[in-house]
């Protein structure tokens, strides 16, 4: 927990490669467009299709990128250190399986109801609403549970029930709409409009300031619940927050791109291994930081820039990643023992 | 007149079932009170309901004459302070970051340490010698390191209490003596109060000035200042 101010110039860094590939996003694409085209159709006028494509197709997604990269790793992050474990990511207590379900039953069974799978915001709608049920349930069982291991096997078999009824669902149901769920698992950050970034930036914005009230407390709790509650903290009330937050932030983002994989349990580490601190004051808007960087690096890698197709961000953030990781744990690994 | 600081008064303490009923005692400031019993017979029933973790199941404990159950969390951890057998931390944590921690009931939500937090860390770090370990990982420091090290987290938290739970127990003989000489000096010269639940009678019966006893029947016995003699305490412990 020393001073925090060595840690400027670092932040700075990052933040300036966050607006470099930000910028690059913006001019990478299937078509590639000259960096001065892209600013006058971002500041003043230019043509009507370059215009388009900047602003209503490019723009978005890298907005989309930025916030739902920052958003899965602050709450992956809150989650491996109040349960302790670093293979906890954002979706451990089943945020993204509730996701799964209301789209599941959208697209799979709304039919059934005269429900069509493509307004343009069914999908969202139906994402939204399972995950805050599912976050209610977390809530409800959280307020009854003693301990963080415990709520874990909760979240966990909750999953598993609802992975289970989604594949009875794919089961019965028709290839379209099975191909249709799975293209939705495998994430988009496309397809947003600016008004929706709007409110993916206001609910990540709630999301990480809940994560800020929890500073102390996570730092607290990286002694275990014990110790924590033996120096004021309140671990019900810590409990609550961290769910709230980790919520909100993991809900959003799978409503908006669906399930966007890795990135929120792998950045923690990266962020843990890079700067030796464990204080959250000073890793949650590195998190931040780095979850952004990442996301929009391997959304520029999945537009494949100067080709026509697009790979699905979730292959990129997976293939692309977890080497990065090893990588990471292996030199430093290194290094701890030599 | 003496300084009472903790009252427990006619006390039952237990989970479903009672452990240990109608217990009674008193400590002042200062006071280094060691807690004997086997295993199993409640010492750390007991702590735990000193420290408002447990609801007793009768009686109260009196904390300057303020029942411990009315005592917000917050303030709790300004007046008691713990170490225990647990030291599974983080692995990432230092010896400077646990030390730290001690003062989270005084800080801010960002965890930004004050000028005064940092001065009462670094005294303590100098009075318990461990000046060349803080920049060490928790984890690799040993059994004996661990405990100085908690040790010092406890006095960081500035309480009047500190309670500890067999605080010995992976030590070898020179490094349990140590800790029992630390424990004397807390209470004689900084004025706090400890209770140290123990299975080493000697070092407990040389080193501190109260001795509580839970013995295998469940029968609480605080009074054995007058009595240091190892062996009548053994023969009341296990009889």
């Amino acid at each position: 927990m020393q001073s925090s101010k060595k840690y400027i110039p670092l932040f700075i860094f990052f933040s300036i490669l966050l607006i470099a590939l930000a910028f690059a996003s913006l001019f990478l694409g299937s078509e590639i467009l000259a960096p001065s085209k892209v600013s006058e159709a971002l500041f003043s006028t230019s043509e009507k299709n370059i215009e388009f494509i900047v602003n209503q197709i490019r723009l978005p997604r890298v907005l989309t990128s930025l916030l739902a990269g920052a958003a899965l790793s602050v709450a992956g992050l809150q989650m491996q250190t109040y349960f302790r474990n670093g293979l906890a990511g954002p979706y451990i207590l089943g945020v993204s399986a509730g996701s799964g379900l209301g789209v599941a039953l959208l697209i799979m069974t709304g039919s059934l109801f005269g429900i069509e799978a493509n307004g343009e915001y069914s999908i969202t709608t139906a994402a939204i609403i399972g995950s805050v049920g599912v976050m209610l349930i977390m809530l409800f069982f959280a307020n009854k549970i003693g301990s963080g291991i415990m709520l874990l096997l909760v979240g966990i078999m909750l999953g598993s029930f609802i992975s289970a009824s989604i594949s009875i669902m794919e089961y019965f149901s028709d290839a379209q709409s099975m191909k249709k769920y799975i293209l939705w698992t495998m994430g988009s950050t496309s397809g947003n409009t600016l008004a929706n970034v709007k409110y993916i930036g206001i609910f990540v914005g709630i999301g990480l300031a809940f994560s800020i009230f929890s500073i102390r407390s996570l730092n607290a709790l990286l002694m275990g619940e014990d110790y924590a509650k033996s120096m004021g903290i309140s671990i019900k009330r810590t409990r609550l927050l961290i769910l709230i937050s980790t919520g909100i932030l993991a809900g959003v983002v799978t409503a908006y791109c669906g399930p966007i994989a890795f990135v929120g349990l792998a950045v923690p580490h990266v962020v843990r291994l890079m700067i030796k601190t464990s204080n959250h004051a000073i890793i949650i808007p590195f998190t931040a930081l780095l979850g952004a960087i990442i996301l929009v690096f391997c959304d520029l890698v999945a537009t494949l820039p100067g080709m026509d197709i697009r790979l699905p961000i979730n292959a990129v953030t997976s293939i692309i990643g977890a080497p990065i990781v090893v990588y990471i744990i292996l030199k430093n690994k290194v290094t701890a023992n030599g | 007149m003496d300084n009472v600081l903790i009252n427990i008064e006619s006390l039952h303490i237990g989970y479903k079932q009672p452990v240990v009923s109608n217990i009674n005692a008193k400590l002042n400031a200062g006071d280094f009170c060691v807690l004997l019993g086997a295993n199993g017979t409640g010492k750390s029933t007991l702590l735990n309901t000193i420290r408002g973790t447990l609801t007793p199941k009768g009686g109260r404990v009196l904390l300057n004459n303020k029942s411990i159950i009315s005592i917000q969390d917050k303030e709790l951890a300004t007046i008691i302070s713990v170490v225990s057998t647990y030291t599974n931390f983080a692995s990432e944590l230092t010896v400077y970051d646990i030390i730290s921690f001690g003062r989270t009931p005084y800080i801010g939500i960002f965890s930004r340490l004050s000028q005064t937090d940092k001065n009462i860390i670094s005294k303590y770090i100098s009075k318990l010698e461990i000046d060349s370990l803080v920049t060490n990982k928790f984890n690799q420091l040993s059994d004996g390191q661990k405990q100085r090290v908690m040790v010092c987290r406890a006095l960081v938290q500035d309480t009047l209490l500190i309670l500890l739970d067999e605080p010995t127990a992976h030590l070898d003989i020179e490094n349990r003596i140590k800790i029992f000489e630390l424990l004397q000096q807390i209470c004689s010269e900084e004025n706090k109060t400890v209770i140290c639940s123990t299975h080493e009678i000697e070092n407990a019966l040389n080193f501190s000035n109260k001795v509580w006893m839970i013995d295998k029947k469940g029968q609480f016995e605080a009074d054995l200042t007058s009595d240091k003699n190892k062996d009548s305490v053994l023969k009341k412990l296990f009889s």
